[in-house]
């Protein structure tokens, strides 16, 4: 648990975490921070810690999107990528 | 048949494990059945005694590599296809962040090259020659410096790792399978063909025509199923391994150059964005035959691991192989189990980096310098227009297209690659070819670009034309395959016999265009 800055305040054993999801309150982008209700309190967790749907980080441009040519398909074989392709 | 079968497997089986360039293969069973990547060794990873291992550089290998690049070896299908962005702050930019991880890196540092593409895919990729190339979707994406610095150490660890041997390899294992299928093919109808002189001439019959059509049909069909089966199981959990330990060092390294973690989980995030969901539809089917095959991999049972990726294969082919391939691919090499991974072995080795904040400030200021602005909205507009020429909408294609024509990066291939097409679909065809004529840098083109113009040449019956970007085409792609039936073609227009007869005998080497070279130039090796 940190305070709005982002500094800790205490740490949350794992078994006392919540087991259901979450709604996310407020995010503060550039604290990296969001806040939730636990048990009635509003507190604000490291996204770090978390796992957020939808995601926080995404991309303005999904690849089912991007021009035929340029989703892998025309790609040189030898390289090696970060990740490529689309899932649909 | 099913004992060819078994056999080939047993046969590939020991390959497998006897080939030097199949080191790694272990850590690839490992990933199918076992334990993640990050719990088999403990501290950090570039510190671990595999990686040692890499912290010298042999040069032997890197003259080798050199060689290769320079002395126009490379297979055609490994020649670079997207065109290069020639935007010199913002590639400055991007390698002085390169030079930067590579600080981190104990050992001995192999040439690490970065290029702007002209993409709009997300991920980065790198070659096995050092060169790192960043996609223009990739940096129209991240949001910092540690974002990009993530992405790289990714890449520069891939090369640092030497795993594009395993492609090599993968590569030397299918060429292997398909002649010994060949072999079968040949020896069942060498023993099946008798002579027939009843006719008074010498006449070659087959005595069992059924019998050897059906073993080369199941030759033909078990050897795709094993090559189907290391692209997509082996080579896949072999690529998982890799992923995974590029990860791991790409953290290593940006984290020892002052980078905030949390930006590999960033990225992660995003590429899964970018991938978007996964197909449901072969979910159940995968599900009962996963448990299957890693029991027998777990006990490297061969022969049940074969009925199982026969059984796998086989359904595989009827619920379409393609797909089913696709699926496992996908679903293991998901960018959030990768993220899931990263953020355990972070917490475990870098409890104290894990909070420290991202710094957007650097990347903010490099994206909004105007010649950066410039350059990047050039290369957007010339993707916009492509995007509309796709849908059909020529008139709002020709509005971006001429924006893409009035930026700095105007006389660049991507995007006279765009207006190209543009101008073609108008029906503008000297326009069209003007925008080939304009490229000014031919160094920048990718494989797609060179074939355009080269064809162009040939059409028009101008061979030295076409024989000088050949040439260019040559020295930029590290490749004489790729163009060399054009250049028999040339060689013909100018009737330089000599040359033919030179140039076809070259062809012969290359499996996948000596027929093309025997078919345009049928007298040449009479």
């Amino acid at each position: 648990m940190l305070d709005e800055q982002g500094k800790v305040l205490r740490e949350i054993p794992r078994k006392d975490a919540p087991t259901r999801p979450l709604p996310v309150l407020q995010y503060n982008e550039g604290a990296e921070l969001v806040q939730v209700d636990l048990n009635g309190q509003k507190v604000w967790l490291d996204p770090v810690d978390l796992r957020i749907k939808p995601p926080l980080k995404i991309v303005t441009m999904p690849c089912e999107k991007v021009n035929g040519s340029e989703k892998g398909a025309e790609k040189n074989h030898s390289t090696m990528g970060f990740g490529e392709g689309c899932n649909k | 048949m099913k004992g060819s079968f078994l056999a080939l497997a047993v046969l590939t089986g020991t390959t497998l494990t006897g080939c030097t360039t199949f080191k790694g293969a272990d850590d690839a069973l490992m990933n199918l059945v076992g334990p993640s990547t990050q719990s088999r060794f403990t501290g950090q990873y570039i510190a671990n005694e595999d990686v040692r291992s890499y912290y010298k550089l042999d040069p032997q290998r890197q003259s080798l590599q050199r060689l290769s690049y320079d002395g126009h070896t490379i297979p055609a299908d490994e020649a670079r296809q997207e065109n290069i962005a020639d935007i010199p702050m913002l590639q400055t930019y991007l390698q002085s962040i390169v030079v930067k991880l590579s600080k981190g890196w104990p050992g001995e540092l192999p040439t690490l090259k970065v290029q702007i593409t002209d993409s709009y895919s997300f991920g980065p990729s790198a070659d096995p020659y050092g060169n790192v190339l960043v996609p223009l979707g990739m940096l129209e994406n991240v949001e910092s410096e540690d974002e990009i610095a993530a992405m790289l150490g990714h890449e520069m660890s891939h090369v640092l790792l030497h795993h594009h041997d395993r492609t090599a390899a993968f590569q030397q294992q299918k060429k292997m399978m398909t002649s010994l299928a060949s072999m079968v093919i040949f020896g069942k109808a060498v023993a099946d063909t008798g002579v027939d002189r009843s006719s008074g001439k010498t006449k070659f019959i087959s005595k069992d025509p059924l019998g050897t059509q059906q073993t080369i049909g199941k030759t033909v069909l078990y050897t795709a199923m094993f090559n189907a089966f290391s692209d997509n199981v082996w080579s896949t959990a072999w690529g998982r391994t890799q992923e995974d330990q590029a990860d791991l060092l790409g953290t290593d390294l940006m984290i020892r150059a002052g980078y905030a973690p949390r930006a590999a989980s960033n990225s992660l995030q995003r590429l899964d964005d970018f991938q978007g969901k996964q197909k449901p539809l072969l979910t159940s089917f995968l599900n009962e035959r996963k448990d299957a095959i890693q029991q027998s991999a777990k006990q490297m049972d061969i022969n049940g691991m074969t009925k199982e990726v026969d059984v796998f294969l086989k359904q595989g082919v009827e619920t379409s192989l393609k797909a089913t391939a696709e699926y496992f691919n996908r679903s293991h090499m998901s960018a959030l189990d990768r993220d899931e991974e990263l953020r355990q072995y972070v917490q475990r080795e870098y409890r104290q980096n894990r909070r420290a904040r991202v710094d957007a400030s650097s990347w903010q200021k490099m994206r909004t310098a105007a010649p950066v602005v410039a350059a990047l909205q050039g290369y957007k507009d010339a993707h916009s227009a492509s995007a509309a020429l796709a849908q059909n909408q020529p008139t709002e294609a020709e509005i971006f297209i001429k924006r893409a024509l009035s930026s700095p990066v105007k006389d660049q291939p991507g995007i006279r690659r765009s207006a190209f097409s543009v101008h073609l679909a108008r029906g503008q065809r000297k326009e069209a070819l003007n925008d080939l004529e304009a490229i000014r840098d031919w160094s920048l083109a990718g494989q797609p670009v060179y074939d355009l113009k080269i064809a162009y040449h040939l059409k028009n019956n101008d061979p030295k034309a076409a024989l000088s970007l050949i040439s260019l085409a040559e020295t930029n792609l590290g490749s004489e395959e790729l163009f060399i039936t054009e250049k028999l073609v040339a060689h013909q227009q100018l009737k330089d016999d000599i040359q033919v007869k030179e140039i076809f005998s070259k062809c012969q080497q290359y499996a996948s265009r000596k027929d093309s070279c025997k078919k345009l130039a049928p007298t040449a090796h009479a």
